[in-house]
Order: C-alpha cells, then sequence, then structure tokens
C-alpha cells in the first residue's frame, strides 16, 4: 500500500486585521444602561472580544461579527445598528473581490474548507470560471465508501514529457524515448505574480513550502545565491533573457527549468536539452494567437512543458479594449488542448496554465478544460495577507508589511491555503466518482457550460439568446 | 512605525465623495505621517475609541463629516462632533493639547480641497510634534 | 375550498428589520399628526405621546410629495425618514434584501407588501430572475381567480395506492432534527398540515412529538439511515428515498460536532459531540436495479405508502428520472444546486451539479418523449425564494414544488449562513442548542408559514387567472407562457 500523501495545516493567525464585511454602528447616546444590555447578549461575544486593533486601529467588532443582527433587533433604544464597511468593499477589485480575499484569508489561517450553511447567495453565472459547473455521478463512487474514499483520491500529476512507446534495443533491454517527466503530489506550481512586491523573504516562504509539500516552486535564477538551503528537487530554476547564454551544465542539479518565449529560444532549449540529459525544459508564453504557432517550434525544439500564462483576472494578455470582449482562460485552455489533441501531440507535452486562479474550484476548472496543472502566484501571496492594493508598488508602505513576511508564519499560511485547496478537489473529484486528477484533464463531459446549458433547456423554450456577453 | 515619526490618524465618512475619491487608487497618496480610513459614517467613531487611538500612538485625529442636514444616519455627524469633544477634553486632563484633535463638517464648497484641509492639520500637528511618551511606546 | 385562516404574526425581535428608519428628534412636542395621517400604522402613540415608530411599515420615499407625507406635515419637522444602513448589508443575490423583507412581510399579514419592495424576483443575474410570465397584453384576469385551483395530485399512477392531494403544489423539504430545532420542525409540520399537505423529516429521524402528525409526514430515507425503522415508515402516507441534496451533490449529509447535542444523538443512534457524516450513495445501491429494490422493500412495509425519489441535478438527471420511474416510484423530486443546507462546503454549494431552473425542462421533456409524464410526479426544488419561483418552475414542466429556506425565513431567518458554526443558528432556528432553540414558540412559528403561504396561493391564483388558466395543473409544462429577458423569444409567434 502507497503511503498516502498527506498535507499537514496548522491554524496560523493573521498578522494583521482584515476588516469584515460589515461595520457596527454602536452609539451611547441615549443609552439606558440597561442591566441586561443586548450586547452581552451577542452569540459569538463579539463585543466582549472587542478592542481596537493596535496595527490599523481599526475596530475588532467588525471583523468578529457574524451578522445575526441580534444586537440590531433587540436593543430598546435602537442604538445598535450596521452598515457596508468601506474598508472591506475597498479590499480586491471586480474579479479578486473582497469576498474571495476572505475566503483565501480563512483558508489559509485555518487550513479548513470554507462551510457554511443556507444555500448558495451568489450570482446565477458569471464570466470567466462562474460559467461552468462540474457534474457528479448519482451512483458511481472511487471507493465504496463516500467520505472515507476520498483518502484514496490522487491529486498527483506528472510534469514533463511521457513516454509515448518504449523502445527495445537489440541485445535486450528497454529504453522510453526522450522521456523525462517528475510526479508532483499536487497539481499545483507555486509561483511569483507579476507587479507585486517581491524580496526574499517571500520567495524563501514560497521555496520552503514547496519543500514541505513535496511540490515544485518556481525560482529566478539571480536569487539562488541567497537561497543556500534550497532544495533543488523541488525547484524550477527560471531564467531571463540575460542568463541564457550562461552554461546550462551550471544548473544541472534542478529537475526543471524555464525561461520566457523568445524569438530563436528553440536554440537555448536544444542547448539544455543536449547539455543536461534529463532534464525538463519548459518554456512559458502568454495565451494569444501567436501562441499556436509557436508550440510547435517550441515541441520540435525539445520542450518538455509549455508555461502559459494570462494576466492577474485570467484575460488574454496584451490586449485593448473593454475586458468582457477579450477571452478568458478556460476558453484559452481549451483551444490549446483541442488543437494539441488535433495534431495527435497532446500527450508529448505537459500544459501548464496560470493567471486569474483565486479559487480552489478555478483549479479544477482549469484542469477540466485541459491544463495538467496550474502555476498559482497571486493566491500564494493573498495567503501572506496581501490586499491587492492598485498602487502596489507605487504607495510607500504595504498595509500588511508583506516584504518582511516572518518565514515560519508565511510557510504555514501557504501550505494551510493550498491543504484545504487540495481538500476541495478531493470534494469535487469525490463527487465525480474519480479516482485521481490526472482523470480530469480536459474531460469537458464531467463539466457543464452555461452555454450549453442554455442551448440544451432553454433554447428550445426560448428561442435564439439576444446577442450580448455575460454581464 | 518607528518611534520618532508622527502619526496622525483620520477618519473621514465615504459619504463624503471627495474623501472617498482619494482612496481610489489605493493609498491616497497624502504625506507620510497621515493614516487616513474610510468610516461608513462619522458617528462610527466611538469616544472610548478615540482614547485608544491615542494610546496606541496617535499623536493627532482628524475626523471629517458630512455637512450640517446631510447625514445618511440624520445626525451621526452631530454625535461625532459631540464625542470628539468630550475625547479632546478628556486628554487634555492628562496634558494633550486640545489642538492634536480636531472634527471638522466638510461644507459642500471645501470638499474640494480636502487633501489640503488634511495637510493643513499635518503642519499644525509637525509643528506641535509627537506626544511625548515613555519608552513603551 | 377552505384554507387555513391568515392571522397577523408580527417579528418576534423588538425591532424587526426595515427598509427604512424613521427618526423622532426632540423638537416633537406629541401633537400626534404623524399618527392621524400616516396612512401605513407606521406612527403611534401611548399615554399622548408618540412611541418608536413601526420603521418596518413604512413606505419611505415613496411618500414624498404626498400630502400624508409624515416630514412634511410634522409642525416641528422633527421627523426624518433615511435609508437604513443595515438594509445595505442584508442578504445576497438570490436572497435580496428585498425578498427577506417582503417574506417577513408575507409571514407577519398574508398579503405581499405595497410599498414597492421587491417580491417576485432576485438579483442572480439568471434562471429564474432572468424569466417572466408573458401576461396577455390586457393584463385583466380572464378567469376568476377565487374560483382557480391550486391543488395537484401526488399519485398519478393508478396503481391502487391512495390518490393523494394537495391544495397547493407545495410541501415542505426535508430539514433534519438536528440541523434544525424541534420548534423549527413543529412550526414547518403544523403548517403544512393545516394546509392539507405534507412535510418531510429530514434524514435525522423521527421524533416522538411529531407523532401525532404522522399523517402529514414524509418519512425520510437517507444514506445515513438515520432513525429509520419500520414503525417510522409505516406510520406515514409517503416515503421519501434521499439519494442526494442539490446543495452538496455527490457528498452526504453532514451534522458538525457542535451540533451533536445528546437528544439529537439520541435520535441518530449516534455519539454526542462526534460530528456525523452521511455516506454516499446508499450503500445498498449501486444500479437502477438495486434502486427497484430499495422501492419495493418500502412497498412492502407500507402498502398505502406513496414513494418519493429525491435526487440532485447531474448532466444525466434525466436518466435517473425515467429509471425511477421503472422502479416504480411516484414521485420524482429533483433538488437543485443552489438549494439550501444546514452545512455544505462552499465549492459544493456553487459548482457541482446544475441550477434547477435547467434540470426541470430537461427532466420535463425525457419523461413527455418516453410517454410517461403522466404517470409520474415531478416535484423541484433547490432556491425556489417565492411564489414566482414556483409558478415558474411548474410552467418550466414541473407539477409542483418543495420549499426548505422560504419556510425558515418566514420564522425570521436573515440568511447569515452560521447555520453550522458551533452552537448553530443564533436566531434559533437551525439549531438544537438548549438555550437557543427556546427562541422560536412553536404556535407562532406555524401561523407565519400558514401566512406565507397564504400568499403564495393567492399570488399564484392571480398568476393562472391572468393567464385564462383555472387550474394549477394546467400550467404545468406550458414553456409559451413564459419569456425570457436574455432571449428574443420567437418561437411561439
Amino acid at each position: 500500500m502507497p503511503k498516502k500523501y498527506h498535507l499537514e495545516t496548522t491554524p496560523t493567525p493573521a498578522r494583521h486585521l482584515a476588516p469584515g464585511p460589515s461595520s457596527i454602528l454602536d452609539w451611547e447616546e441615549g443609552c439606558r444602561k440597561c442591566h441586561r444590555c443586548v450586547r452581552w447578549e451577542c452569540p459569538y461575544g463579539v463585543y466582549l472580544h472587542r478592542d481596537v486593533d493596535p496595527f490599523s486601529l481599526a475596530d475588532t467588532a467588525d471583523s468578529l461579527c457574524k451578522h445575526c443582527f441580534q444586537c440590531v433587533q433587540s436593543c430598546p433604544m435602537r442604538l445598535v445598528n450596521q452598515a457596508v464597511n468601506p474598508e472591506f468593499t475597498r479590499l480586491g477589485d471586480d474579479y479578486w473581490t473582497p469576498d474571495i480575499l476572505s475566503r483565501i484569508y480563512y483558508q489559509s489561517e485555518t487550513g479548513l474548507i470554507p462551510v457554511s450553511g443556507a444555500g448558495y447567495g451568489g450570482p446565477f453565472t458569471g464570466p470567466g470560471f462562474d460559467a461552468m459547473w462540474t457534474d457528479m455521478s448519482e451512483i458511481v463512487r472511487p471507493t465504496r465508501d463516500g467520505i472515507h474514499g476520498r483518502e484514496y483520491i490522487s491529486t498527483t500529476v506528472d510534469l514533463g514529457r511521457k513516454p509515448e512507446f518504449v523502445r527495445i534495443e537489440p541485445g535486450g533491454g528497454w529504453s522510453e524515448n526522450g522521456a523525462c517527466f517528475v510526479e508532483s503530489p499536487l497539481p499545483f506550481i507555486l509561483g511569483l505574480p507579476e507587479g507585486r512586491r517581491l524580496s526574499l523573504p517571500l520567495i524563501s516562504a514560497l521555496a520552503a513550502a514547496a519543500e514541505e509539500m513535496r511540490a515544485f516552486c518556481l525560482i529566478p535564477l539571480e536569487y539562488l545565491k541567497d537561497l543556500p538551503d534550497l532544495a533543488p528537487e523541488f525547484t524550477v530554476l527560471h531564467l531571463n533573457p540575460e542568463q541564457l547564454n550562461l552554461d546550462p551544465a551550471g544548473f544541472r542539479g534542478f529537475p526543471m527549468v524555464q525561461t520566457d518565449d523568445a524569438p530563436g529560444v528553440e536554440s537555448w532549449v536544444k542547448k539544455v536539452k543536449n547539455s543536461n540529459p534529463g532534464q525538463i525544459v519548459i518554456v512559458r508564453l502568454p495565451f494569444g494567437p501567436a501562441c499556436q504557432e509557436r508550440l510547435v517550434s517550441l515541441m520540435g525544439a525539445g520542450a518538455d512543458i509549455l508555461h502559459l500564462w494570462a494576466d492577474a483576472h485570467g484575460l488574454q494578455p496584451g490586449l485593448d479594449g473593454p475586458d468582457e470582449k477579450k477571452p478568458f482562460l478556460k476558453d484559452l485552455i481549451r483551444e490549446v488542448h483541442l488543437k494539441l489533441v488535433d495534431w495527435s501531440l497532446r500527450d508529448r507535452v505537459t500544459l501548464l496554465a496560470g493567471g486569474g486562479l483565486a479559487l480552489a474550484e478555478h483549479t479544477a476548472k482549469a484542469i477540466v478544460c485541459g491544463a495538467d496543472a496550474v502555476v498559482l502566484d497571486l493566491a500564494l501571496w493573498a495567503a501572506m495577507e496581501c490586499r491587492l492594493c492598485p498602487d502596489c508598488l507605487e504607495r510607500r508602505a504595504c498595509p500588511v508589511e508583506i516584504e518582511t513576511v516572518p518565514l515560519d508564519w508565511a510557510v504555514r499560511r501557504l501550505k494551510n491555503l493550498i491543504g484545504a485547496w487540495r481538500n476541495q478537489l478531493l470534494e469535487v473529484l469525490g463527487a465525480m466518482g474519480l479516482r485521481e486528477i490526472r482523470r480530469l484533464r480536459g474531460e469537458v463531459g464531467r463539466a457543464m457550460f452555461f452555454e450549453q446549458l442554455e442551448q440544451e433547456s432553454f433554447a428550445p423554450i426560448f428561442g435564439r439568446r439576444k446577442g450580448q456577453s455575460l454581464k | 512605525m518607528s518611534e520618532n515619526s508622527l502619526k496622525i490618524v483620520v477618519r473621514g465618512c465615504h459619504n463624503l465623495a471627495a474623501y472617498r475619491r482619494l482612496f481610489d487608487r489605493g493609498d491616497p497618496g497624502l504625506p507620510p505621517e497621515i493614516e487616513a480610513g474610510l468610516v461608513p459614517c462619522s458617528s462610527k467613531v466611538d469616544a472610548p475609541h478615540i482614547i485608544k487611538f491615542f494610546e496606541h500612538g496617535a499623536d493627532a485625529l482628524l475626523v471629517l463629516a458630512c455637512p450640517p442636514g446631510v447625514c445618511h444616519l440624520v445626525d451621526g455627524n452631530d454625535r461625532a462632533e459631540r464625542r470628539v469633544a468630550w475625547a479632546a477634553r478628556r486628554l487634555a486632563e492628562i496634558g494633550i493639547e486640545p489642538e492634536r484633535v480636531r472634527f471638522l463638517k466638510v461644507e459642500a464648497d471645501q470638499e474640494e480641497k480636502i487633501d489640503e484641509i488634511i495637510k493643513e492639520f499635518s503642519q499644525t500637528i509637525l509643528e506641535l510634534g509627537p506626544i511625548p511618551r515613555n519608552s513603551r511606546h | 375550498m377552505i384554507y387555513p385562516e391568515v392571522r397577523p404574526v408580527p417579528s418576534r425581535y423588538r425591532n424587526p428589520l426595515s427598509k427604512f428608519k424613521v427618526r423622532r428628534s426632540k423638537a416633537c412636542e406629541s401633537c400626534l399628526t404623524c399618527v392621524e395621517v400616516c396612512p401605513h400604522g407606521v406612527h403611534w402613540a401611548a399615554s399622548g405621546k408618540p412611541q418608536f415608530p413601526r420603521e418596518h411599515l413604512c413606505h419611505g420615499f415613496a411618500c414624498q410629495g404626498q400630502d400624508y407625507y409624515c416630514v412634511d406635515r410634522c409642525p416641528n419637522g422633527a421627523l426624518t425618514v433615511i435609508l437604513n444602513p443595515v438594509y445595505e448589508v442584508l442578504g445576497d443575490r438570490r436572497w435580496t434584501a428585498d425578498l427577506l423583507l417582503s417574506t417577513w412581510h408575507m409571514a407577519e399579514t398574508g398579503r405581499p407588501p405595497t410599498d414597492g419592495l421587491e417580491y417576485k424576483i432576485g438579483d442572480s443575474g439568471g434562471g429564474f430572475d432572468r424569466i417572466e410570465f408573458a401576461f396577455p397584453q390586457d393584463g385583466g384576469p380572464t378567469v376568476d381567480p377565487a374560483r382557480v385551483s391550486t391543488a395537484i395530485p401526488l399519485n398519478r399512477r393508478r396503481d391502487g395506492r391512495p390518490e393523494l392531494e394537495i391544495p397547493i403544489p407545495v410541501y415542505g423539504g426535508g430539514m433534519s432534527y438536528g440541523s434544525v430545532s424541534l420548534s423549527t420542525m413543529l412550526s414547518r409540520i403544523q403548517a403544512f398540515a393545516a394546509w392539507g399537505s405534507y412535510c418531510s423529516t429530514g434524514e435525522g429521524g423521527f421524533p416522538d412529538e411529531l407523532i401525532t402528525y404522522s399523517d402529514h409526514i414524509i418519512t425520510q430515507v437517507a444514506t445515513g439511515l438515520f432513525g429509520v425503522r419500520e414503525e417510522t415508515i409505516q406510520r406515514v402516507p409517503i416515503v421519501e428515498f434521499k439519494y442526494a441534496q442539490g446543495a452538496k451533490p455527490g457528498l452526504g449529509g453532514h451534522l458538525l460536532g457542535d451540533k451533536v447535542t445528546p437528544s439529537v444523538a439520541r435520535m441518530r443512534e449516534a455519539v454526542a459531540g462526534s460530528a456525523l457524516f452521511s455516506p454516499f450513495p446508499f450503500h445498498s445501491v449501486y444500479s437502477v436495479e438495486d434502486h427497484k429494490k430499495h422501492i419495493d422493500w418500502i412497498k412492502q412495509i407500507n402498502p398505502r405508502a406513496l414513494v418519493s425519489v429525491k435526487v440532485s441535478t447531474p448532466t444525466d438527471v434525466d436518466m435517473v428520472a425515467v429509471g425511477s420511474y421503472y422502479a416504480g416510484a411516484h414521485i420524482i423530486h429533483l433538488d437543485g444546486s443552489y438549494g439550501g443546507t444546514g452545512a455544505a462546503p462552499d465549492i459544493a454549494k456553487k459548482n457541482i451539479a446544475m441550477p434547477i431552473e435547467y434540470a426541470i425542462p430537461k427532466v420535463h421533456r425525457f419523461l413527455v418523449e418516453e410517454g410517461v409524464r403522466d404517470e409520474m410526479t415531478l416535484i423541484v426544488s433547490g432556491g425556489l425564494r417565492t411564489a414566482y419561483d414556483a409558478a415558474k418552475a411548474i410552467a418550466l414542466g414541473a407539477d409542483g414544488v418543495v420549499t426548505g429556506t422560504a419556510d425558515m425565513v418566514a420564522l425570521e431567518c436573515v440568511r447569515c449562513h452560521n447555520c453550522e458554526s458551533g452552537r448553530g443558528c443564533p436566531r434559533g432556528i437551525a439549531t438544537t442548542d438548549p438555550q437557543l432553540s427556546t427562541m422560536i414558540d412553536r404556535n407562532w412559528g406555524t401561523q407565519r408559514i400558514i401566512n406565507l403561504f397564504s400568499s403564495w396561493r393567492e399570488q399564484l391564483a392571480d398568476i393562472l387567472a391572468r393567464l385564462g388558466l383555472s387550474s394549477v395543473t394546467e400550467l404545468v409544462g406550458r414553456t409559451d407562457c413564459l419569456r425570457h429577458l436574455d432571449y428574443e423569444n420567437d418561437l411561439h409567434g
């Protein structure tokens, strides 16, 4: 029985108080000083634990309150009220909403899957991944027992080029034709977000977390000298264009190396493959029209993994115009995946997708659309309390002091988030009746798309859809 | 938060459009000693909380409220005004100058210049300097 | 047809939540003009002095410009009307502040609100919220609403079992003892019994206090088989197999440790304080033949019971439905993905399985094509919030609906989503905590739910009358009566 993969989570409180969605307005004027004040009857003891946070000077009640309105509805003088908290609505943006950021903070603190009562309260559908649902199977299960069967579901993925066939050598023996791949117990690779503060403590935390989880982390070459304890076996070394003329023999110890696509990068790919047999080469390129042409050339040169990225909102990079018109990650991944399937090349290469992955469900859906694994970046920063301020690099100070994260704290927060996301993947796979995430790749039959459901159920009733995009 | 740097706390009602707009691009871009925040109504600011602000290192407080008659909660701004005055009196008892605590109902014609109002306040406080504290703070 | 009586039942809280706040300043000199002029009963006096205004009755800014606008009529200008800041904190996209407030209004008065509060649709941007009825242009009812029938039969199989009928096309969905309090259960059951309808026990067993109502109870046989014994199957007219639940399809029921109080543990024959997970699926069912065995088993134990099969909405929901028909079920109950729950992972609530609006026409069409639609009762649930949602569901192809959350909102649920934390619902609805569960008086609760469905029935009758239909059974599958705001709607002339 192989040892089951286990990701340990530890409750890790935030270093900085995050605002809650509502703000308590608790007026004193006219107070009758009732013997049993309604505030002390709060079922969650919010007023008993209420204080002014020393760092942000915010009212802690605004973060503790669970909006049951008990106090509002019971005060005989009607002195207690609630209003929308403007500090909460400031968090994040239209894609990384305050609600999504709060969920990430919760998971990073507790390591738990967000569970709540009452039914779903969000929009029916929406742009991006919200226009997809995952399916479930009424009867088929991965194992006999639904709940305990979850431990047997595998989230391992293969990164690199898998053997397409086996060549029997003359005189016995066999070889796998040019195959080189590694297994990752998680379908997540830890990466660095664009346009956000970067520092050695942050990168150290990512590297340490990756090592503890036995997963992979992208580290730029220039940081190597500052990371003497770095475990090379869990590192993907990233080279910028100026570093491509370095002798590849120097980084043989790393299982994977990556660089960005550029004209002529194929020669570098070949150079590395010749110099370092068995080393996996990743080329990173943005989704876009040029993408498909480049794929064949890069694969021909020997690239094992293609790391395709969208912007922080999951949209195709480099386009002008309104966001609603830009292609989104799920469709971008599908397009590339299907193209490679058409060309009978899909299994020769691993596809990594990144950009706009803000919820656990996004990773499952990205894999359904055709990615082998995903690269997480901004979500990791959010795990370390990042609020996605629009002026991150220009403003004078980070409100959560992210550049100086303590190592232990940051590693636990990252593991909590990833542990919670992994557990959610298990829920989704368990509901589908799938034993392993590898089988989810490209399995659009396990998903339901908005357009498809509308077509099947509503088109026969209501006719043609008005020519408009989703809000 | 170094020991020698000044900390001026500003709390403004988010219904003051010009004040709210300062936060559209993230940091309001005010001088470094200003720590500005949004409240749903100036009456969010509680008298005991004001004392705590000073306890936690504030050297001054500016509360910006809506003009008379416009408060979304009818008299939130009046309540805030009384509380700030009360807090100023309590702080004066322990030697903190009343000029360090200011309350302002921002009239419509003043809204445009809200960042100037804040900077002017900051100037006055810079001249007063930080509140002398024992080394624990 | 005699329906249960509507009786006014105010909020059990001192300060009902309201859209507007009415403030009276010290300038008031008790002239009581406001008390005289307000047509909505907001202002009232005791001992010659005006008391705290009944804000939840206030129509707010709609009164501006009217001669009864209290703010203008007060000689001292002592009154101000403002939007209540809590209004903007209340609710979510599906249960908006307006839907919560209007449901509370209906639970209190038995009538929909008349102050402009939206009581028909939410703000989810899709599904029922983008579908409306295509009433004939000239508007008025062509049938007398008082003569419209809102009754539906539950047994259409003509198999000799009782031909049960319910006077409104609604019955109560399962919310188990343990996830909700006994007061909540009794309020629902008493209300549905008063309506001549039924209510499910949920999967937590059959508390003794429910035995008097056995004739109106649906015993739920769920995957954990909690409290399922021969007696509980024999004493009821309908038995419901719960294969899955819309909010967390593919996952079993989930009662967190803190909610497994000693009485819950006794009921479920489990250990207090230990979390209870129901498995998924039934360990005895791995094929449609097993499913038929299950149904035969129940039919054998209780020769007069109707059998309902409750499933969620995967892609092949139509196959599942037809499979249930051939297995001998009377009712197929589809629970859509946006339905309620006491506790579920958020990822499941949002993502797994399809919203009920898609499943209804799919299953209806499939059963029609199979030629068996007339022998099955198709009941649907999963986030149905209003009489309009119910009517739309029927027009899409259902025979009737099941409610859960709507009943709880009638009991003043605010959708804070904290049902599962620790002691459970802070408002005393979804909890068995000994202290919290005393917050609801069951007679109060019963009348609130009766009132709510009285309003629903009236609205349904109105919809049918305006469409020229004299019975709700005529509305089934009448998609031609519907329009979708994002479509051309050009299929039916």
